[in-house]
């Protein structure tokens, strides 16, 4: 293994090292760099001209430039002992200075983007291929490719188009028109119908029930002016949390036996509880609060299984945690609707943001600054997950798919296991393997790919940093975008390998 | 199976049912307020105002030559005061607040500064001599080093973007505190009054140097260089600024309506009102300044997340911010950069022939090129027919009237026909050299194949990445189509049209010329500086050195809620006025 890592480290760095030198020549020859001073007319063009070409070094070959370049960039390799100089902008400023700030940004964007697409696709793809053939696999598909082939740029500028700029106006006066009312209704009830499947009657009954409740809660919220000032209020939170926890006890142990059932719900009941006990807490918390909170869930939910679960004491802690995180998901997300209204006000009633990560100078409690970052937040993210959510569902169903069919499968089902046993235990563990090469290449390629996205969206990430400087013909900033790109690229690469080695015993990295 | 089913219909049912339930919930928050929405409260000034930039700001020191640029003059407009700025249509606006000037010597040219009593600095500090000496020192290249740069020069100790005019001016002669200064040319400059405008804080850059305002002003006047070392350290780099790394506020006081009160990396800066100004106090509290890609402008605008956009033009923008109603205020004009065809005549070329220069101005379609490209974006756009005024400039038509007959306004191909054929040039290819890409450049060079290819010529459209060594390679093209952006100074075009100057290198050489414009670089009387310039343009559309097309057309967009906005054609950009703006609801 350490023979494996050590061989790929140094391979990688000479590729990395004759990437860089490509790289800065093609950046170097792609356009003209003092364009702008050449057609000034100020008196002082020349000596403008004279300053750039000092600054950049512009009087030296581009082949040799390079090795300037990369003499600076040696001192990066060693730290502490050398200065770590990636040279300077066109504008005069230090390149390690601006790769700090645009990949702090960067990760901000990708990395909620990057996990809700993971477990969106993956969820799907698994709900696909277990119904596979069906009107719901046939949709999912489709929709897939479709979001797949959509150009990001547009996708964009639609969402902010609607997203937005539109959805902002209809919040002056939230009403929705019966008539859109019913035909959401109907696309629920399509979508219920079948995914639930079953004969005629269990199928028109699963439409009629999810079209009322749907077209209903719509109608509902609408005459209550609800989107004016949203929340979810004790009922919703109490009736979801037990839903939550039956949820997580079918995915985790099914219902043979009740302690874990009894532990979930324990860890719900809990949940609700705190909506109330902890009110003055939460009036303005910190993020250190949040965090502290959410350790104190993880650890009742695994006393709860502890003590509660009995035989099944690993799947009981396992059910109680994941139901008392998701509880305490619910009462942030109330708290944080809550805001809404006060937050609203604040920025105009223009609530969804279409550019930059947050309202400048903003400042509120707790929720009101977390939902300006979740409304800066919003667009982008949708954008990013249609498109990496597409490669997630088609891998895992295809993944997913190849494991079913496999003869210990059959196996498991012939003996006799429940159908939750050999999805969850023996199907799900093995389709997960070469998902796992995929996460690290696509957050890899998230990072440094997020560049239309962060443009349109104003975020001053990598992205914009790498397209601003190459309209500039600027170099240096080029160059330290592709270090921490490729240097991503070589490195997840590698996790991936080792990973795998990891899930799958079968596999020798040497 | 069945019991597995039946479960996912009760949580199908249950989700949406959650939906219904939750509006009941909804109202649960502890605050007072109503569903409705209301615009946010406002104080006394209708809550700060915010503008769009597309470039962050890096330095404080807009004099220096890392700082000079245009991002750092769209907020320093705000933050540093002078004795003039230029107006939205490039005139020179005088500053009685800051203090006055007046020539009181023509020879030797003589300038009497003297500072308002009350100009002081946000920190209360003075405005005075002191800063004025920094300034000469920091500007004029009389103190150099003692190391020689790669071009034989010796580095100067300040690193400044041009000392042109300041080196003619004497070192003032004043005392700490002296609230009045000569500036004395040794020898007449037609734009004296653009040579000094703001000021940086003399006493702030004593102290990072370590030393009184006293010394330092001591330093100057016996040029002593040990001392001046460490203020040169400091002022070449030490207003620079790292992304959201504002300075201490006692490093970056004001002279303006604004301090620069915060700044965050890639998102925005924050301005707000300077209470220790002299002047008017600014009618807005707070202007916020956030970055934003130009593309993403308009939206951000419709969204209500800025209110001032001022974005480079192009039809579909235009096109975009029409379609918003009455949303927005959308003001159109004209920009301080003009579009112009120069003619390649160094000995051999084609058009070294006048002509075949005549041949190809009669077959230019000037006025169809404007109504085509540029009309759309500014139904006021007229074809240009002078290079060293606008149309807008108040001298303009009667220029106009003495030095160009209007001989050109339409194109007439047989004429030109006639022409060419006589030098029998019938064919002669002419390579229109432009910048690439470049949409609207790519077009006009269409409109003139179409019309000129009739009267003989073969129009090839000669696209390069790199204009400015195309230019300058001669054998390149027959025809440079290209734009100057207008600088407000009188005398940059000197190196334009003078024999064997640096940007003349189509080998345009006329005595006449050349001596009227060695004459102008030293008149300082308006009405001569008028005589000289009609002489010059007469005689450039005489030999035809070049076509004049059209000025750029220039887009400003806000809040109709915003007042005070206004188009800015020069290069200070839409911020100029910024203590204007105000909000009315």
């Amino acid at each position: 293994m350490l023979v494996f890592i050590v061989r790929r480290v140094i391979i990688s760095f000479f590729i990395l090292l004759a990437a860089t030198f490509v790289m800065y020549l093609l950046v170097a020859n792609s356009g003209n760099p003092l364009q702008d001073l050449q057609e000034s007319r100020a008196p002082n063009r020349e000596a403008q001209i004279e300053a750039r070409i000092r600054l950049l070094n512009l009087d030296t070959p581009a082949p040799l430039r390079y090795f300037i370049w990369l003499r600076g960039a040696a001192g990066c390799l060693v730290p502490f002992a050398l200065e770590c100089d990636l040279g300077q902008s066109i504008q005069g400023q230090d390149v390690t200075a601006l790769l700090s700030v645009a990949f702090s940004q960067t990760l901000q964007l990708v990395i909620a983007a990057t996990v809700l697409a993971m477990v969106l696709g993956i969820t799907v793809g698994i709900v696909t291929a277990l119904r596979q053939y069906s009107g719901l696999d046939y949709t999912v598909t489709f929709s897939a490719f479709l979001f797949f082939s959509l150009p990001i740029f547009w996708v964009a500028v639609l969402l902010k188009e609607y997203g937005a700029i539109r959805f902002n106006d209809w919040l002056a006066d939230p009403t929705i028109p019966i008539g859109v009312a019913v035909v959401l209704g109907t696309i629920s009830g399509l979508f219920w119908m079948i995914v639930i499947a079953g004969d005629r009657t269990r199928r028109v009954t699963t439409f009629a029930a999810a079209f009322v409740a749907s077209a209903g809660a719509l109608w509902l919220l609408s005459e209550t002016q609800w989107f004016a000032d949203p929340g979810l209020g004790i009922v919703v939170i109490t009736v979801t949390a037990v839903g939550l926890a039956f949820l997580t006890t079918a995915v985790v142990a099914g219902f043979t036996y009740r302690n874990v059932l009894y532990a979930a719900l324990a860890a719900a009941g809990i949940g609700i509880v705190c909506h109330f006990a902890l009110d003055s807490v939460l009036d303005d918390p910190s993020g250190l609060t949040i965090v502290l909170l959410a350790l104190v869930t993880v650890a009742v939910g695994m006393g709860l299984g502890y003590g509660l679960g009995g035989l099944q004491r690993r799947q009981a802690i396992q059910a109680a945690v994941l139901t008392g995180l998701g509880t305490g998901g619910l009462l942030f997300v109330d708290r944080l609707l809550g805001a809404w209204d006060s937050y609203s006000d604040r920025v105009g009633g223009r609530v969804i943001a279409t550019i930059g990560a947050r309202t400048p100078n903003f400042q509120g409690t707790f929720w009101e600054e977390g939902l300006d970052r979740a409304t800066h937040l919003l667009l982008p993210t949708i954008a990013i997950v249609l498109i990496s959510f597409a490669t997630y569902t088609r891998y895992t169903r295809s993944s997913m798919l190849e494991v079913l069919n496999q003869d210990y499968v059959r196996t498991a089902r012939s003996k006799g296991l429940a159908e939750r046993g050999v999805v969850v235990k023996h199907a799900f563990r093995n389709a997960m393997i070469p998902i796992t090469t995929l996460m690290a290449f696509d957050f890899a390629g998230v990072l440094s790919g997020a560049v239309i996205t962060e443009r349109v969206f104003g975020w001053t990430g990598l992205g914009t940093l790498f397209v601003t400087s190459l309209a500039r013909v600027d170099p240096n900033p080029v160059m330290g975008f592709f270090l921490i790109a490729g240097t991503a690229v070589v490195v997840f690469n590698m996790l991936a390998d080792i990973g795998y080695a990891f899930l799958d015993p079968r596999i020798r990295l040497s | 199976m069945t019991s597995k089913r039946r479960g996912m219909a009760f949580f199908a049912v249950l989700t949406a049912g959650a939906l219904a339930l939750s509006a009941c919930g909804g109202d649960d928050d502890n605050g007072s307020g109503s569903g409705d929405t209301e615009s946010p409260a406002g104080g006394s000034s209708g809550g700060p105002i915010t503008v769009a930039s597309d470039a962050e700001f890096t330095s404080y020191n807009l004099n220096s030559e890392t700082g000079n640029g245009t991002w750092n003059t769209f907020v320093m407009n705000g933050v540093i005061d002078g004795w003039w700025d230029f107006g939205p249509q490039g005139e020179i606006v005088r500053n009685e607040n800051f203090g006055t000037y007046e020539v009181t010597s023509e020879d030797p040219l003589t300038v009497h500064y003297t500072f308002a009593e009350n100009a002081t600095w946000s920190d209360g500090e003075p405005i005075d001599c002191d800063d004025a000496l920094l300034e000469w020192a920091t500007q004029s290249g009389a103190y150099v080093t003692e190391e020689v740069g790669e071009d034989g020069q010796p580095i100067p100790l300040f690193a400044v973007p041009g000392t042109t005019g300041y080196d003619l001016v004497a070192k003032p002669e004043c005392e700490p505190g002296d609230k009045e200064f000569d500036f004395v040319y040794s020898e007449p400059f037609a734009d004296w009054e653009v040579v000094t405008s703001g000021y940086l804080p003399a006493h702030v850059a004593a102290e990072q140097a370590g030393m009184t305002p006293e010394d330092l002003v001591t330093a100057i006047q016996n040029d002593d260089m040990a001392a001046l070392a460490p203020v040169a350290e400091f002022w070449n780099s030490g207003w620079d600024m790292e992304p959201g790394a504002l300075l201490d506020q006692a490093v970056i006081p004001s002279s303006g309506p604004y301090l620069i009160d915060s700044w965050e990396a890639g998102q925005s800066l924050t301005l707000v009102a300077n209470e220790n100004y002299y002047g008017d106090p600014p009618a807005t509290d707070t202007i916020v300044i956030r970055f934003i890609a130009q593309d993403q402008q308009v939206q951000a605008l419709a969204n209500g997340e800025v209110d001032i956009i001022d974005p480079q033009v192009s039809v579909d923008l235009v096109a975009s911010l029409d379609a918003l109603g009455d949303q927005v205020t959308v003001i159109k004009g004209d920009a301080m950069t003009w579009e112009h065809l120069d003619f390649n005549q160094t000995e051999g070329a084609v058009f070294s022939d006048p002509n075949l220069r005549q041949a190809f101005a009669m077959c230019v379609p000037r006025q169809q090129i404007v109504d085509n490209l540029i009309a759309p974006a500014n139904p006021e756009a007229v074809v240009m027919n002078l290079r060293e005024f606008f149309p807008w400039d108040p001298e303009y038509d009667q220029v106009v009237g003495e030095a160009y007959g209007g001989e050109y306004d339409e194109p007439d191909i047989d004429g030109a026909a006639a022409l060419v054929e006589a030098a029998g040039a019938t064919g002669t290819t002419i390579r229109i050299l432009r910048s690439d890409p470049n949409p609207r450049r790519a077009d006009t060079v269409a409109a003139i194949k179409a019309s000129c290819d009739q009267a003989g010529f073969n129009i090839v459209d000669t696209p390069t990445q790199d204009l400015g060594a195309g230019i300058v390679d001669v054998t390149s093209y027959e025809v440079a189509l290209f734009a100057w952006a207008g600088s407000g100074v009188m005398t940059s075009g000197a190196s334009l049209y003078r024999t064997n100057e640096g940007q003349n290198p189509y080998g345009y050489s006329n005595a006449d010329v050349d001596a009227a414009w060695t004459e102008l670089i030293v008149t300082v009387e308006p009405e001569r500086q008028v005589e000289l310039l009609t002489e010059i343009e007469t005689q450039l559309w005489a030999d035809l050195f070049s076509i004049p097309l059209y000025a750029h057309p220039g887009v400003t967009a806000h809040n109709p809620a915003i007042e005070g906005v206004q188009l800015n054609a020069a290069q200070t950009q839409v911020s100029f006025n910024m203590e204007e703006w105000s909000r009315t609801s």
